[in-house]
């Protein structure tokens, strides 16, 4: 699909736009908090990888896995330039639900799963940026700790207790919201 | 365990991280706290939440913005860019592709960079001063490889000579080395005297044609003296003796200036000589004698009597 992509064919990028959008646009939203901004900063981050494309290597990792942390860095690396603050959210829940996709699940699933995505990303956005992006990396993008000790280059110590930390952080949170 | 280190430790405890000991300890503290169950209770709700929202949907138009955003410029790889730059500056890049290259030119530093940077080392190229070819390094290619240089006509046949002289002069030395001994010389200087005095005695005009033409009447005379017993023998006799007499002398002064000079020549370089005659020690006084012995001898055997 890559080399196609790099012999111009529009298709096979097209594929890729949809297929991996949404999960880069996902993470783009939690550091950012705000759609327009994920939106923006999603934008930013394919253009990025499409021009740095033929720098992936088929046998260093599956492609999945060579956006995702093409992305994750990007993400972070703008998210630091920002200061580490999430912008201002400006999203309400009907302002989000005019771009919300009718998938197979039903109304119902949709509405309570974007009720509570709103929630989340409420409570993520009250944390401290360290412990907000220990979080994000491990219980939303589901990371190991090797791999966000990679990526914040930080030692396996400091994220193991941020995680901790975070995660009590954020369930205290969650309770006040009586979401949990 | 006490409340304050599990709760240090509980997201590892809810990942399953920790160590069996640690997870043992860990397990007996929340057999007796209801409040560390709590807080593992809402940390795992949490994890859940968190798994639950991990996906948030984007905006419908999010796909086709991003389409957008990489025209067909920007998906030309830097690789492509740079297999295209040499047709770009030969100016073979069909228009379709000239397109894509310049979209991708505008949207990506390093390209630009890459362009620009070669652009202007082929300007700085143009621009500098051809090197000065020595003078000589022509002569030197064509002598090296035709083995003789291409030349205005009018020293063509000085260069020809000139080849032809050092293709033989080699040869022409031994031939010359043959000719140059003493008996050599005296040959050649003997046969110049032979014809100079028939020039000067016989001929009545110094040339050989005269030698011809007065030999001719001197013998028809003789004939015709014979014939009429007018001319005696003994005056026949008598003129070609003193003609002989006069060759004599001219090939002897000849000879004796030939083997002088042999002398003058050999005497630097009497280290040379062959052993016997060193180990005789003559005299000068003695070799003198012996020449003026050889001296003589051609002169006599060749004297026509």
């Amino acid at each position: 699909m890559v080399r196609q992509c790099l012999a111009g064919d529009e298709a096979a990028w097209e594929e890729i736009v949809k297929q991996y959008s949404r999960r880069i646009y996902s993470l783009a939203y939690r550091f950012v908090g705000t759609h327009e901004a994920a939106e923006d900063l999603t934008q930013e981050v394919f253009l990025r990888i499409y021009r740095t494309l033929d720098q992936y290597d088929p046998q260093a990792g599956s492609l999945s896995n060579w956006l995702m942390r093409v992305a994750r860095n990007l993400i972070i690396d703008d998210w630091r330039k920002r200061g580490r603050t999430p912008t201002e959210a400006s999203d309400t829940l009907e302002a989000h639900a005019y771009h919300l996709k009718s998938r197979t699940e039903s109304p119902q699933r949709l509405v309570e799963r974007r009720e509570l995505s709103e929630q989340i990303q409420a409570a993520i956005d009250k944390l401290s940026p360290e412990l907000r992006t220990c979080i994000i990396l491990r219980d939303l993008e589901e990371l190991s700790y090797q791999e966000i000790v990679d990526l914040l280059k930080i030692p396996e110590g400091t994220v193991k207790s941020r995680i901790n930390r975070g995660r009590i952080e954020l369930a205290k949170i969650l309770r006040r919201m009586k979401v949990i | 365990m006490n409340c304050e280190q599990f709760q240090d430790i509980v997201g590892e405890y809810a990942d399953g991280t920790l160590t069996l000991p640690a997870r043992a300890r860990s397990a007996e503290h929340l057999m007796t706290c209801a409040a560390c169950r709590r807080l593992l209770a809402d940390v795992r709700a949490t994890m859940a939440a968190c798994r639950r929202a991990a996906l948030v949907e984007p905006p419908d138009d999010l796909v086709s913005r991003i389409l957008r955003a990489t025209p067909a410029g920007s998906m030309m790889s830097c690789a492509v860019f740079d297999e295209l730059i040499l047709d770009y500056f030969e100016g073979y890049i069909p228009a379709g592709d000239y397109h894509v290259f310049e979209e991708h030119f505008q949207a990506c530093p390093r390209c630009q960079r890459l362009l620009t940077s070669i652009r202007l080392a082929r300007q700085l190229c143009h621009e500098a001063r051809a090197v000065p070819v020595p003078e000589d390094l022509q002569r030197r290619i064509m002598r090296a490889t035709v083995g003789i240089e291409r030349i205005p006509a009018h020293r063509k046949w000085r260069a020809i000579v000139r080849r032809w002289w050092r293709e033989r002069r080699a040869k022409i030395a031994r031939t010359i080395g043959l000719i140059v001994t003493p008996e050599g010389v005296t040959a050649v200087l003997l046969s110049l005297a032979t014809v100079g005095f028939l020039l000067v005695e016989v001929s009545d005009d110094m040339t050989l044609r005269g030698i011809y033409r007065q030999a001719r009447l001197k013998i028809e005379r003789v004939v015709a003296h014979s014939r009429s017993g007018a001319l005696e023998e003994r005056v026949i006799v008598s003129e070609l003796r003193g003609m002989a007499s006069r060759l004599n002398g001219v090939l002897q002064l000849g000879a004796n200036l030939l083997v002088g000079s042999a002398d003058r020549s050999r005497q630097p370089s009497s280290g040379a000589l062959s052993g016997p005659e060193k180990k005789r020690g003559r005299s000068p006084r003695h070799r003198d004698a012996e020449l003026q012995t050889r001296r003589g001898s051609p002169a006599s055997r060749r004297a026509p009597q």
